[in-house]
């Protein structure tokens, strides 16, 4: 084996008229029958200069070319070329550059086709290794997305009714008010609740608040956003409606099928609901304002003899 | 302790033994469901409480869990990529012992918060070497020597591996080697696309 053998497995000598005189085993390994071929038949220049000749070899003593393989153009060849005017021969050394991990996997080369002082072996260690830590990443962040979701479902969530909560309210409210897109916001609360929880105790109490979101769910359209601000107050988002009948008559089913006594335990819980409505048609008001106009309606309800509703 | 070191003992104790010994290392730990996440730090004391927890409940006398986990480390067919990182280490079993100096670093190449003990490798004669083990990580020399020895059969060497573990300075790890080519030993590819 001679020196150049040792220090560049990766390499070809090339005499005056162009043929390869002697290769390094890497560049056998790839290349079958070289010896004896001409260069540029193997070989074509992708850049940056155009080299067909040994004295276009020569003239780019020195510098770094690139080469491709004729047989597979996808691999490239980065080329230090070096005239010998000696031996009147030319010495190509080369390296795979960023297209190393492709050529390692069509060659099937292994650590003996690499210079050990050449920093390839490293190069392909770090990009597997990259790539488990980039793996191990990735199933990192989709477990913590997944956790933020959660969290983020469980703080907009009534955790007795799962109705949205308050904070919920508020955002939705805020985000339809942006779009300025028009909509009714309905505020309900229950009448003689305070009796059920004095008599019944409070499991009977959370008993109808479930039962109650069960009615509000069913009775209202899917889309709309139903909220329990907390105790007996509750509050429904009908988004894009406004229409003053099709409400009624949503209204009248709620406070229908609040009416029918709600079976606990051994006995009967009777609750009834009253409805105050208030119709945004633009988006220049506060959420505040809104929940207080529909609130102010709900208190006429109230006054006006319970289960009923009225509109601000 | 890097979270990798937990999560390497939790993934053993799981490959080995199964998910109900590890529940009951997860609650000696004072948890329902413990799963340790590989890319942050946690105190050290987590990783010894959670070696002395799992050796409880396999049980095991501590050193010989520690071996064992050394081994499933670079040989159980879910640690795989392990494997193949340490093989970028040399192209034969001496290759490799000679590389063994590189790791810590290699493994801050690839993680930068990951800090291994140093490694020192003395080359005695032509088959005898000693590794010195950085005492930082009390029970680290027991987990090399087991992944040595698993190492050894993957090259397909012949050794004999001996630990020596002082009350105070660095532990020592006393190898023999008898034969390079004792056995056929795994093929390894440089490109991972290949054993796919």
């Amino acid at each position: 084996m001679s020196a150049l053998d040792i220090l560049c497995p990766f390499h070809v000598v090339i005499n005056a008229s162009g043929t390869i005189e002697h290769s390094g085993h890497t560049f056998s390994k790839m290349i079958k029958g070289a010896i004896g071929r001409n260069l540029f038949d193997v070989l074509e220049t992708c850049g940056p200069r155009h080299v067909t000749s040994f004295d276009d070899l020569c003239v780019n003593s020195a510098k770094t070319l690139k080469f491709r393989l004729k047989k597979d153009t996808k691999t490239e060849l980065r080329t230090v070329v070096a005239y010998e005017p000696t031996e009147e021969t030319v010495i190509l050394n080369f390296s795979f550059g960023v297209g190393l991990e492709r050529a390692v996997r069509k060659f099937s080369l292994t650590h003996e086709d690499f210079a050990p002082t050449d920093g390839a072996i490293e190069m392909l260690y770090l990009i597997e290794a990259k790539k488990i830590v980039l793996d191990a990443n990735r199933a990192t962040n989709l477990k913590l997305y997944g956790a933020k979701l959660q969290a983020e479902q469980a703080a907009a969530t009534d955790t007795l009714t799962g109705l949205f909560n308050r904070r919920a309210l508020e955002t939705h409210i805020d985000a339809l008010l942006r779009v300025n897109k028009r909509f009714t916001l309905a505020q309900m609360d229950l009448d003689f609740f305070k009796t059920v929880n004095d008599t019944h105790g409070h499991a009977a109490g959370d008993h109808v608040l479930k039962e109650i979101s069960k009615i509000l769910k069913h009775e209202t359209r899917r889309d709309d956003f139903i909220v329990r601000l907390g105790g007996d107050e509750f509050v429904m988002v009908f988004d894009g409606l406004t229409d003053i009948d099709e409400l009624g008559q949503i209204c009248q089913r709620i406070i229908s099928a609040a009416q029918i006594p709600i079976p606990f335990n051994s006995t009967f819980c009777n609750v009834s609901c009253s409805i105050g409505l208030f119709c945004v048609f633009s988006g220049d008001l506060q959420a505040d304002d809104i929940l207080h106009n529909a609130d102010m309606a709900l208190y006429q309800a109230k006054a006006a003899g319970r289960s009923t509703f009225k509109v601000f | 302790m890097h979270g990798l070191v937990n999560k390497s003992i939790e993934r053993f104790i799981l490959d080995t033994y199964g998910p109900n010994v590890w529940a009951t290392v997860s609650r000696s730990m004072g948890e329902t469901d413990l799963c340790f996440d590989a890319l942050r730090p946690y105190p050290d004391d987590v990783t010894f409480q959670l070696i002395a927890a799992s050796a409880q409940a396999v049980p095991k006398h501590v050193d010989d869990l520690l071996e064992d986990l050394g081994t499933y480390l670079v040989s159980h067919s879910n640690c795989e990529h392990i494997r193949r990182l340490l093989r970028f280490g040399g192209v034969d079993f001496v290759d490799f012992v000679v590389s063994l100096e590189d790791i810590p670093d290699r493994a801050t190449l690839a993680l930068d918060d990951l800090i291994l003990p140093r490694l020192e490798v003395i080359s005695q004669t032509e088959t005898e070497y000693r590794i010195k083990v950085q005492p930082i990580w009390r029970g680290f020399a027991t987990v090399l020597a087991g992944a040595l020895r698993a190492m050894a059969d993957d090259y397909g060497a012949l050794v004999f591996i001996d630990r020596v573990s002082p009350e105070v300075g660095w532990d020592h790890i006393n190898l023999i080697l008898f034969d390079t080519s004792f056995a056929e030993g795994r093929s390894f590819s440089l490109s991972s696309e290949v054993y796919k």
